[in-house]
């Protein structure tokens, strides 16, 4: 029995790598971080300053993989160099880049947002930004940006420019003395695991295996606290719509097979395609009208924390456990009716059992199987909630909170959910299959 | 005069061809004529078959488009400069119909619009829904009036905000969810249906491989990835302007039931699999594999026909949910473009209202009202058809 239990863990893991892999190529390769910063910042006029800018404050700037075109910017002033600076960095490859080779033109196009970004490609390892003496800071910073866009910058070193300073205060990491620039730059150098780790696809893609989330992209909310403190609010609906639902199903859909071909059955299956054909807005709305606002016995929305929440959650709960009816009865009527045609059935009605005893002792039992099957893989995916319930019933649930994400365009949030979503489900197909293990004797008396 | 073929306008014809195709193959078939009757025998499948016709009928009606020639005041055919035709903006077979029956059409950003009214009216009324102050000019007392509407007793679902006709929102809304419907089963047939019976045929390798595929597409939550994917088609898509926005759109709309297409096709394909499995080890299959038949020779001519009335079943009772998904996903404003009609659309658009006083509540019942006839006539002809092909339920 445990072999097989850790047989079914093993052969999950790559399905969980598959699907970091998968979203993450979704994300990053045909979405690219410059997509989303140019979609988040609002579409076109933009200033490639904001993009390097919120690319850096999201560590959207790092490379993909691996992180190999490590470039570090060093802000020069004229009369530091050059003759200084290139005995010093002997050995790298360094590109002089001066701010004043940007023309007034340029600039202004630059300024109106009409050029998206520079297509020139940087080679050096080591990008020396000359900052002439004169030269305002406002005009210094478009410039720059333009080349840090390109550039992937880890560290922008000032040898002594006041301006370098003014330009970037995120990413100058100190003022260093040109003496002391070789020992900086080496220090800074990325070398080892930090190849690796000083990635996109590390920061944002396995760093999700340990439920490391992250800032989300608009608001920069704490993704991984909102998921803790609004999964209790998402539990409060789903579980006991889910006990309820499940409750409810199986007793009516065994009561139906009870009486299979009567008019009963005829017109219960009847009303469960009508429910089926009803969406859920249409749940919603109703309720939310007839309940809340003409009988007014519950609230139309809200929520409240502690044993207050009762009067808010009753609506919702009603609606889900109704919703799920339709299909539920249907499902859970075939499967019992596959049970009640065969011979041992027969058997025990022909000992003289009567029809309940045949029914919840026979027949459920045998049918725990594929009951087992559909139910317990919703079981852990009720922490995410409802998206449509949460956002009609105003409740601070992670429903809700993936909604605003959706609604506010947000790929970081939407991204966390569709891994957390797809890890649920997995654990979900483990569990069904650690609770065959309770009810199919071929597996556990393996 | 010229015709304007947009890309789900092909795909649905595409697929009503596809259809007609299959209804000719079937009706030559003894085992087919006797499932039609077997359908036929329940009556009130016909109440069904004629919403679903009425509907599909709509929507081919919508997908024909075409741009009349611009005409001058005296009856002449507009030219340009250089003595080309100026077409007017592209409209469907229905839109012409529908103006005809409002006597007369405006053109808006590139869509036929019929708001002709101020704003809200409740169906089938006389005068607005809400009423004007109007100041006595001689006595100089205020008093509420009601404003005649310019089609009064016309608007047979009442008006919207902007002024808009219900009933024509709620028509051209059926073409959205018919395509939707539609389009995204024609593009995961052909993968559930080769992934499926290749895994089952085959086994092994082949089928490890591919119920991995399937396990991890089905283990993402679908809604989820279905918004990421749009949000992304919608970043790509924001760089582009196109000249005619109806084609952007189009495109758009296309994109959506590629993605929900290419998502969607994972439970037929395990249920494919399973029964192929089945049919591979029976009887028949061992005698044609012993006679010396190849193995696209058996998966053609004995294991496609076996199977065909699962992909039936599933592909009519699929339709439905497909629907509620655009209507969810319209309605939390990420599904078919602003300038695309949709139920879900006409929902979002309507719930901010019903917390006015007194109420708007006519364009939220009518697409509801809409939706629901649909999903239910292809609920119930589904289950009819079950009923009928599936050999386990006839015994019992």
């Amino acid at each position: 029995m445990w072999t097989y239990i850790i047989r079914r863990i093993l052969y999950a893991i790559p399905i969980l790598v598959c699907v970091n892999v998968f979203t993450f190529a979704l994300f990053f390769f045909v979405n690219t971080p410059d997509d989303v910063a140019y979609f988040v910042l609002g579409d076109r006029h933009v200033k490639p300053v904001a993009v390097y800018r919120w690319k850096h404050e999201h560590q959207y700037h790092l490379p993909r993989l691996l992180n190999l075109e490590d470039r570090i910017v060093v802000f020069a002033a004229a009369d530091a160099l050059p003759n200084v600076v290139t005995d010093q960095l002997d050995g790298y490859s360094v590109e002089f880049i001066s701010l004043q080779a940007v023309g007034d033109e340029r600039r202004a196009e630059i300024n109106q947002g009409r050029i998206r970004s520079r297509t020139r490609t940087i080679k050096g390892n080591v990008i020396v930004v000359v900052i002439p003496d004169g030269i305002s800071a406002e005009t210094a910073k478009f410039m720059a940006s333009e080349i840090l866009v390109k550039a992937v910058p880890f560290l922008v070193v000032d040898t002594g420019s006041d301006n370098a300073r003014e330009i970037f205060p995120d990413a100058v990491i100190g003022v260093i003395h040109a003496d002391g620039l070789r020992e900086a730059v080496d220090r800074e150098q990325v070398g080892g695991l930090r190849v690796v780790t000083e990635t996109l696809f590390f920061k944002k893609s396995v760093q999700l295996f340990w439920f490391s989330f992250g800032k989300s992209d608009r608001e920069n909310v704490d993704i991984g606290y909102q998921i803790k403190s609004r999964m209790g609010a998402s539990l409060m609906i789903t579980v006991p719509a889910f006990f309820l639902g499940l409750a409810l199903n199986i007793v009516i859909s065994m009561i139906v097979a009870f009486c299979r071909g009567s008019y009963i059955d005829r017109g219960v299956l009847i009303v469960c395609i009508a429910l089926m054909s009803i969406v859920l807005l249409f749940y919603i709305f109703s309720s939310q009208l007839l309940f809340g606002k003409w009988l007014k016995l519950f609230p139309i929305s809200g929520y409240q924390p502690g044993f207050d929440a009762v009067r808010f959650i009753l609506l919702p709960v009603i609606i889900s456990v109704f919703a799920g009816v339709g299909p539920g009865v249907r499902f859970y009527r075939t499967v019992f009716l596959e049970e009640v045609n065969r011979d041992y059935i027969r058997t025990a009605r022909a000992k003289g059992l009567g029809e309940p005893v045949v029914l919840f002792k026979h027949a459920l039992k045998n049918s725990m199987l594929p009951i087992l099957t559909n139910a317990v893989v919703v079981i852990p995916t009720l922490f995410i909630g409802s998206l449509l319930l949460e956002s009609f019933f105003a409740i601070p649930g992670l429903g809700g909170f993936t909604l605003e994400g959706i609604q506010a365009q947000d790929f970081r949030i939407v991204g966390s959910m569709v891994y957390l979503g797809s890890f649920l489900y997995i654990v979900g197909l483990i569990l069904t299959d650690i609770s065959y293990t309770l009810f199919d004797p071929r597996i556990r008396l393996e | 005069m010229q015709f304007a073929v947009l890309t789900t306008d092909i795909f649905l014809l595409l697929f009503i061809i596809f259809i007609g195709a299959f209804v000719i193959y079937a009706s030559r078939k003894t085992y087919y004529r006797e499932v039609g009757r077997r359908i036929m025998n329940n009556k009130t499948v016909l109440l069904s078959l004629g919403v679903i016709t009425l509907y599909t009928g709509l929507a081919i009606l919508d997908s024909i488009h075409f741009q009349p020639a611009k005409v001058t005041a005296n009856g002449d055919v507009l030219t340009d400069a250089e003595g080309t035709v100026v077409y007017e903006e592209i409209r469907s077979v229905l839109d012409t119909l529908m103006a005809a029956m409002y006597g007369g059409v405006r053109i808006e950003n590139q869509r036929i619009v019929t708001n002709f009214e101020v704003s809200y009216s409740k169906p089938l009324a006389r005068s607005a829904f809400d009423k004007k102050i109007i100041t006595d000019p001689e006595s100089g007392r205020t008093r509420l009036e009601s404003q005649p509407l310019v089609a009064p007793r016309k608007h047979w679902l009442g008006t919207d905000k902007a002024g808009g006709d219900i009933f024509y929102q709620i028509v051209k809304g059926v073409r959205t969810a018919i395509i939707v419907g539609l389009v995204t089963t024609l593009i995961a047939l052909p993968f559930a249906i080769i992934l499926g019976i290749l895994a089952g045929y085959f086994g092994g390798r082949i089928d490890d491989f591919i119920q991995f595929i399937y396990t991890t597409i089905s283990s993402i939550p679908s809604i989820l990835l279905i918004v990421s994917l749009i949000m992304i088609i919608d970043s790509k898509l924001k760089a582009i302007s196109v000249e005619r926005i109806i084609w952007r759109d189009d495109v758009r709309v296309f994109g959506i039931c590629c993605i929900l297409g290419l998502l969607g096709w994972a439970h037929l394909c395990r249920l494919l699999r399973a029964e192929t499995l089945k049919i591979r080890e029976l009887d028949y299959v061992q005698a044609a594999r012993s006679l010396g038949a190849g193995h696209l020779s058996i998966i053609l001519h004995h294991i496609l026909p076996n199977v065909t009335h699962i992909i039936l079943i599933s592909f009519i009772l699929n339709f439905s949910g497909l629907v509620m998904v655009e209507v969810i996903l319209s309605y939390i404003n990420i599904g078919v473009p602003s300038t695309v009609a949709s139920w879900g659309r006409i929902i979002d658009g309507a719930r901010a209202e019903l917390g006015r006083d007194p109420m708007v509540t006519w364009p939220v019942w009518s697409s509801f009202m809409a939706m629901f006839l649909l999903v239910l006539a292809f609920n119930h002809f589904g289950d009819v058809v079950r009923d009928a092909l599936d050999p386990r339920l006839r015994k019992s």
